[in-house]
Parts: structure tokens; C-alpha cells; sequence
């Protein structure tokens, strides 16, 4: 039947657990193609064969017309399956990058094809190069704290002392704090984020 | 709908529909029976899904009830829905079903499915947090994909809410703020 293959490669991606990759199956995927150029072929036959007989493509519907749009239906079929198998592959290596790091093991590097190889290297050059110019490691675990402190009018809580307690907030719950990125210092302190490794 | 890169819903669509061809069709090789490369008119072909409802949206082609809607699993999930094998019907029971529906000439469809799935749901909500785990092989065999996402939800729901009540961390507030603050002056 047409596209099974295809309906195969989409299969192989929901076999074994979540995020994990199998082989790219280079072998399926030159079949589907195979499969995908004899369609071009039957339909490209179908229309000659119309046009031999002097019938307009656009409005006839013939056999041969049926038999033509059930090839087109075919192969965007077949695209579809392609497109989701390389879509939800890239998915799960750029996942990997965020799990594992910049060097992959070589047990996965080998379940990879070249282009996804490139993919992997191409995304993590550029996640660096944001991580480099932002000066922070988002692949360590972070949740944002949104803090909001009110100090009373008349207290004249300095700055520092603001700062102390919310320090002292943090370590009581145990959060360490990495960095804080933004302080409006008035009668009302504000923190906007504090960035807390759990 | 899903979306055109969603696995699950291209592999719904791949589940076989009988279809009668009301047109003949040339120079296609999808009827085992036929001895050419061809399909006349008024033949029974099984094709899948995603074929078959482009061509019956053409007018190419009748649809039949898919064998997985027939009577006998009515007549089962009207006496107990819940202990209907599902799985073995369709692993996209639901999903399969509702793309049926606007296809199909059968108006009872949608409320079948409606009903199997409300009676369901509670089922699989309450097995999720009682049954033990010797026990959940069984019942999982018989739930459709998006039951068993369902009961995993539950489970890890169910998990998470025991992990909350043992306690860990928790938020503390720093005794610096429960003093009284000075009125006034």
C-alpha cells in the first residue's frame, strides 16, 4: 500500500521512551524516496496520457485524472511522514544539547546522520555564543524568583540592608542566589529577578 | 486537527477504511484484487485513512464504518464501557473516530464515541490513583494512547501530591519580616 513505508519511519519514533533517539534510518528514508519517484513517474504518465487524448487537465475527470490525484495525494503523504521524522529528530537533538552538553557520547553520535551532526554543532555554537554575550549559563536548572519587598517610609532601610534581607529570604529557603539582574532601589525595593539554582 | 508534524496524529491516519470506489481509476496499484494497474468502478478496496477521505471529500469513493465502530463494540461499550478493549480496536480509538465522523454517513458515531469516552474517563481517573502496580499491565492493555496518557497523568499527579504532603522544602519566611513595624510617629 502507498506511503506504508513512510507511515514506518513515523512509527519508529514512538518506539522506547521519550526523548530517545534511534539510528537514523537512512535505509527507510531512501525507500520512501523510491517510492515518492515512482509516483512522480505514474503521474507524469497519467497526464500525458490525458493530454494525448486531448483533454484538459484542470477540468476532466477521468480515470486517469483519479488515478493521478491518488499519486498526488501519495506523495505529499509520503512528504509529510519525511518532514515530521527529520522535524521530531531535530527536536530531540537539540534537547540533547541541553541535557548533555556540548559533546555528545559516542554511542549517540553514531545514531545521528551527518546533517543532524551539523544541526547539533550549529545549535550549539549559537546557544554559546547568546549564553557569551548575555554572560550566563542557562543550562543550569533556574527558577525566577520574583521578589517584592516593602519598606516602610520613615524606616530608611539603606540599600544593603534591602539586599541583606532578601539574602536572608533566600538561604532560609534554600536557594542559593546566582545573580541579580535588575533592582529599582526606592521606598519600594523591587526586585525584578533573582536568578536561584535549585 | 493536528499539527502537520504531529506523530500521533499521522499515524491515526494511517488506520484502514473500506472504501467502494464510485469512479474507476487508472494506473494506480491499491487493489490486490485487480489483475491490472487499475481499480473499477464499484470495487471494495481497503485504503488508509488519509486516502480515503481526500478521495470521498472528491466524491471518488463511499466510505465504510470502519470494522473498529462495529456493532459488536457498541453493543460492549453500551454494557460496560470500561472494560472494553479499546487498544485492540484502535490504539487512536478517539482520534481516528472523530476524523471519521464528518466522512462517514453513520450520525450515531459521535455520540458513541462522546459516551464511551465520558464513561471512560472516570474509570481510568480512579483506577489511576487506586490500582496497584500489579494490576496496571492489565488495565493499560486494554486503554487507547490517549487513555493511557490520561492515566499517567493521574499517576504522576497522584505522586506529586503524596511527595507534597510528606513535605521537603518549603518556602519559610525570614524572620526579619514577621516583626511589627514601627507605627507612625
Amino acid at each position: 500500500m502507498y506511503g506504508r513505508k513512510a507511515s514506518q519511519l513515523v512509527k519508529e519514533l514512538t518506539g522506547g521512551e521519550k526523548g530517545q533517539l534511534k539510528a537514523f534510518n537512512d535505509d527507510l528514508i531512501n525507500q520512501v524516496i523510491k517510492e515518492c519517484g515512482s509516483h512522480h513517474v505514474g503521474l507524469q504518465a497519467l497526464f500525458r496520457n490525458m493530454q494525448e487524448e486531448g483533454l484538459d487537465i484542470q477540468t476532466t475527470r477521468n480515470a486517469d485524472f483519479y488515478g493521478a490525484l491518488i499519486h498526488h495525494l501519495s506523495l505529499t503523504r509520503n512528504k509529510r511522514c519525511l518532514m515530521a521524522y527529520m522535524y521530531n529528530r531535530a527536536d530531540v537533538v537539540r534537547s540533547l544539547r541541553w541535557k548533555l552538553g556540548r559533546v555528545l557520547p559516542n554511542e549517540l553520535v553514531t545514531k545521528l546522520s551527518n546533517s543532524e551532526k551539523e544541526y547539533f554543532k550549529g545549535y550549539s555554537a549559537a546557544l554559546d555564543a547568546y549564553m557569551n554575550e548575555m554572560n550566563l549559563d542557562l543550562t543550569v536548572c533556574m527558577i525566577i524568583v520574583f521578589a517584592r519587598i516593602w519598606c516602610h517610609r520613615r524606616i530608611r532601610t539603606s540599600r544593603l540592608e534591602c539586599l541583606m534581607i532578601l539574602v536572608k529570604c533566600c538561604s532560609l529557603t534554600g536557594l542559593p542566589i546566582l545573580r541579580v539582574t535588575q533592582c529599582t532601589f526606592s521606598n519600594e525595593l523591587m526586585l525584578n529577578s533573582i536568578f536561584v539554582r535549585v | 486537527m493536528g499539527s502537520y508534524y504531529d506523530i500521533d496524529d499521522i499515524i491515526a491516519e494511517e488506520e484502514p477504511v473500506s472504501v467502494v470506489f464510485q469512479k474507476p481509476v487508472n494506473g494506480v496499484g491499491i487493489d490486490p484484487s485487480a489483475e491490472k494497474n487499475c481499480v473499477d468502478q464499484g470495487s471494495k478496496v481497503e485504503l488508509p485513512f488519509w486516502l480515503a477521505n481526500e478521495l470521498c471529500q472528491r466524491n471518488a469513493v463511499s466510505v465504510l464504518v470502519p470494522a473498529c465502530f462495529d456493532e459488536k463494540t457498541r453493543l460492549e461499550i453500551q454494557a460496560d464501557p470500561a472494560c472494553v478493549d479499546l487498544r485492540s480496536r484502535s490504539q487512536y480509538f478517539y482520534e481516528f473516530g472523530c476524523k471519521m465522523v464528518p466522512i462517514v454517513g453513520d450520525r450515531t458515531l459521535g455520540f458513541l464515541l462522546f459516551s464511551a469516552f465520558r464513561s471512560r474517563y472516570k474509570d481510568v481517573l480512579t483506577k489511576a490513583h487506586t490500582v496497584s502496580h500489579v494490576a496496571a499491565p492489565k488495565i493499560l492493555s486494554r486503554l487507547t494512547k490517549e487513555e493511557v496518557n490520561l492515566y499517567e497523568a493521574a499517576q504522576s499527579s497522584v505522586a506529586a501530591f503524596k511527595k507534597w504532603r510528606v513535605g521537603g522544602r518549603r518556602f519559610q519566611p525570614a524572620s526579619v519580616l514577621g516583626r511589627k513595624r514601627r507605627s507612625e510617629e
